[in-house]
């Protein structure tokens, strides 16, 4: 039984099918990426599993439960996390309070606990705190701690949503376009991060990427789309010379 | 969002009022003009102040239409009175008979010019250039740039027109309504009704507008005194809490 | 520029950042303590300071905190007022549990406008707390049995345990006491998981709902809080002014309370305070200006003669006595807020701040806004 599985997702937005019978699944401790043209629906299946849309037809088995129809704020409890492609950290706190909020699921203190502040609660944030740090650490980001999530540059903003994303320690990852706006420097160290977070965290990464590069360096299995209808599943090499691949994307 | 359009139909109402009771002008002059006049005031306005909060989230707008709602009221109050006006028109008092019912000419007005004007607005926003400008300006300014739209212009024209329509509102509203200066709050049973038919949907508005007005009859018959004024709202707030695209509408989501 | 040393993660989490802001706030204390000693006479305006300092809490948590504007926050005043007016005077509760239930019962107001809430976002929501402002007005002004309808309810002393809180001075370390508890409770809220959350709906409510915050429960339990503070400071607002009557709880100082916010500055308590100051005073500022302004323009004018200055004066003067001017300088402040300091009053004092921390190396462009350009936020 696989760790995450996708069973013929179909999805419509009006008359655009988005989503055509798109099926995969993911072993534990992999790194699973989808890749494909604009518009082939990537963030889509993304947004189905986020529980940000509905799919008109198909299932995700999560870990052996059917998670198809949970509300959105369930998901996370679950143990998934996801980034954006369009970055959505909350722009006028800082990064210790977006990498904070990252734990909200593991929060234990009732709203009246919380009202009196009562040293359950203090301990609890302590711990909370505790687990930020240790992220933090891991993604060097020590001196944007106190920072404004609006003075900083792109780059880190993108560092940072995956922080926040970490600290819900998640059993699955669903990155969106990680590398994208990033130098070659900074995609090279997102590189070794993932390769870090599937290793030393023994976490699940279902990714979507652009930057062939990256996809090759750490994917276990790649899932090519266009138009919504998956035309390639293999290794990084498999897909990249696969026809099918090499006719979406150059045309022709 | 304009929480100030209400109040803009009230500036136009004692607009009309001043140019026919002071100036002592022909009904339909004093009409086209204060039409002119507060279309003029709205692209003042825009110019003035409206350009500068542009960017801004969406409430910082709210917030800023509220506080000039608040001095056009204050204006008003100021210079024509704070009390209960009458505008005499060709339609006070008269009525006909038509298949055993009497229809007053007033009432006849109000719907003969409500369909006029959502006729005219409708091929405007649809088939000329100047209207498809207008709603590319108002979904995404900077792409209305880059494709060469004079997107202040536009934005004055937008709101000179919807200062205007306001006005002619507030002139066919005068004879049923009388003028006064909250006649603006009729704003909020406005935006009941098109919330009520649905966001994004014309015909939805009107027929919201007209259930409304049904309730509103049906509640001072049956219920207690005082619920008359309320049941748009008790409307608006069921609405929103069901179904909140309404009849016949869409709401849409941000797109990540 | 001083350097703040932080050697443990309790120092983040406390109310205090170090020391010297603790050292600050005792000071402020203490004259708080001592001002009936000092101004005796002024005691009920200030005491009508904290009462609206709740207000602007209430509103601040809900608007500044988690982004929910709501534009009809006085009618959770006058359902508190008449909650507690009516538990304490026509069933005889004591004054403790007759706040406590009047507290409870606009939190549940505050749930059941909340409702739409959830599912409508910005403006729509600003529309349907308007709506649920104007319903409440009516009810007040017809549910005679309870209120007293158009007529109106007179207000007693408040005793609590036996103990009357009549006096200027009593009831002024009251409303300072409550407003203090308030801060506290309000603050405890905001450094915990759940202020995060609220701060998260604000900003961007997709990624709180991907990082497992239920925006219905937050949205809700951020209705019933704010609406909690409110009822207590109605209950408080009674026993001020004495008198209940439905038209108090207009749109008219539901839009105070908006001012409040937004000139105190949006999203700090600090700035919940400024705005209450600042609306307590504005009214004592306008009739005072009133009486002086037009001999001021009189003076001016006078240059061009005795009879000049004199018409000036009399001109100005009859502009400035119209009781309409009131909202509209309300309308206006509000309006140049916006248009100029968005951040509010805390916001040009973190300003002033930061300029002289970081003078003379102080950039004049820090604060320049951007260039933006407007999307629309409704989609097809």
């Amino acid at each position: 039984m696989s760790f995450f599985e996708a069973r013929d997702l179909v999805i419509n937005f009006g008359g655009v099918r988005a989503l055509d019978g798109v099926s995969f699944e993911v072993e534990r401790g992999q790194v699973f990426t989808v890749i494909g043209p604009n518009g082939a629906g990537k963030t889509t299946i993304f947004n189905v599993i986020s529980r940000i849309y509905d799919p008109a037809r198909g299932q995700l088995i999560f870990d052996g439960e059917d998670i198809t129809r949970v509300p959105p704020h369930d998901i996370a409890r679950r143990g998934i996390a996801r980034t954006f492609q369009n970055i959505e950290l909350f722009e006028h706190a800082t990064v210790l309070e977006n990498l904070l909020l990252g734990r909200h699921t593991h929060r234990r203190s009732r709203f009246l606990e919380e009202l009196l502040c009562l040293p359950r609660v203090r301990a609890l944030e302590l711990e909370h705190r505790e687990a930020v740090e240790k992220v933090i650490d891991f993604l060097d980001l020590m001196p944007y701690r106190e920072s404004l999530i609006a003075n900083l540059p792109y780059g880190i903003r993108k560092v940072v949503e995956m922080g926040r994303a970490l600290c819900a320690e998640p059993r699955l990852l669903l990155l969106d376009e990680p590398s994208s706006g990033l130098s070659v420097e900074e995609t090279e160290d997102m590189a070794f991060w993932i390769q870090d977070i599937r290793e030393l965290l023994g976490v699940t990464v279902l990714m979507v990427e652009h930057d062939m590069s990256l996809v090759s360096a750490v994917s276990d299995r790649v899932l090519a789309l266009n138009y919504g209808r998956p035309i390639a599943l293999g290794t990084a090499r498999e897909v990249q010379e696969h026809p099918e691949v090499i006719k979406a994307y150059l045309g022709g | 969002m304009n929480f100030a359009q209400g109040d803009l139909l009230m500036l136009g109402a004692f607009c009309c009022y001043m140019f026919v009771v002071w100036y002592h002008w022909g009904y339909w002059v004093a009409f086209a003009s204060s039409v002119v006049t507060v279309a003029l005031f709205g692209a003042a306005l825009d110019w003035a102040v409206l350009r500068r909060v542009i960017g801004q989230p969406q409430f910082a707008v709210v917030m800023l239409t509220i506080g000039l709602g608040a001095i056009f009221r204050s204006f008003a109050s100021m210079t024509w009175g704070s009390e209960i006006y009458t505008l005499p028109t060709p339609f006070s008092a008269r009525a006909t008979r038509i298949g055993g019912v009497t229809v007053s000419h007033e009432y006849v007005s109000i719907i003969a010019g409500t369909v006029l004007l959502c006729a005219v607005l409708y091929a405007l926003f649809t088939y000329t250039k100047v209207g498809v400008a207008m709603q590319a300006a108002s979904q995404n300014q900077l792409a209305a740039y880059y494709m060469g739209i004079p997107v202040k212009r536009v934005f004055s024209l937008i709101w000179a027109i919807s200062a205007g329509v306001a006005t002619a509102a507030g002139v066919l509203l005068a004879p049923v309504s009388l003028i006064d200066v909250n006649i603006g709050f009729i704003g909020l049973k406005a935006f009941a009704a098109a919330v009520l038919g649905g966001f994004g949907s014309i015909p939805g508005a009107l027929a919201g507008g007209v259930t409304i007005g049904v309730i509103e009859l049906l509640a001072g018959a049956y219920l207690p005194p005082g619920f008359k004024d309320v049941a748009a709202y008790v409307v608006l707030l069921l609405v929103l809490a069901i179904r909140p695209q309404g009849m016949f509408g869409a709401v849409g989501r941000k797109r990540v | 520029m001083r350097f703040v040393f932080k050697t443990s993660y309790r120092q983040d989490m406390g109310l205090f950042r170090d020391g010297v802001q603790l050292s600050w706030y005792v000071g402020l204390l203490v004259l708080l303590a001592v001002l009936p000693l000092l101004v005796p006479t002024y005691l009920i305006d200030i005491s009508m300071v904290f009462i609206y300092g709740l207000c602007g809490l209430s509103l601040m948590v809900l608007a500044g905190y988690t982004g929910l504007v709501s534009l009809g926050h006085a009618a959770f005043l006058g359902i508190g007022a008449y909650a507690h007016v009516y538990f304490t005077q026509d069933l005889g509760l004591p004054w403790l549990v007759s706040v406590a239930l009047a507290a409870a019962l606009t939190a549940g107001a505050g749930v059941l406008v909340g409702l739409p809430a959830l599912r409508m976002t910005g403006v729509y929501l600003s529309i349907a707390t308007l709506a649920f402002a104007l319903i409440i007005q009516e009810v007040l002004s017809h549910w005679d049995s309870v209120t007293g309808g158009l007529r109106g309810k007179a207000v007693g002393k408040a005793v609590i345990l036996g103990v009357s809180f009549g006096g200027s001075g009593a009831f002024y370390f009251l409303c300072l006491a409550f407003l203090m508890g308030g801060l506290l409770l309000t603050q405890n809220l905001l450094r915990a998981p759940t202020g995060r959350a609220w701060v998260a709906i604000r900003d961007s409510e997709i990624a709180a709902q991907s990082m497992g915050v239920n925006l219905a429960a937050y949205k809700t339990i951020a209705f019933a809080y704010s609406a909690a503070l409110m009822g207590v400071a109605g209950a408080l607002f009674a026993h001020k002014v004495g008198y209940l009557a439905p038209d108090i709880f207009t749109v008219l100082l539901s839009i105070q309370f908006l001012l409040m916010v937004v000139v105190g500055g949006l999203g700090s308590l600090h700035g919940a305070l400024y705005g209450a100051v600042f609306v307590a005073m504005l009214p004592v500022l306008i009739s005072g200006a009133r009486d002086s302004v037009p001999g001021w323009f009189g003076q001016v004018f006078g240059v061009f003669g005795a009879s000049a200055g004199e018409a000036v004066t009399l001109a100005v003067d009859r502009f400035v006595k119209q009781p309409a001017l009131e909202p509209g300088i309300f309308g206006l402040i509000l309006a140049l807020f916006i248009l100029f300091e968005p951040l509010g009053i805390y916001g040009r004092w973190l300003k002033i701040k930061l300029y002289f921390s970081m003078f003379p190396l102080y950039k004049s462009a820090t604060f320049k806004r951007q260039k933006a350009y407007m999307r629309s936020e409704r989609l097809r």
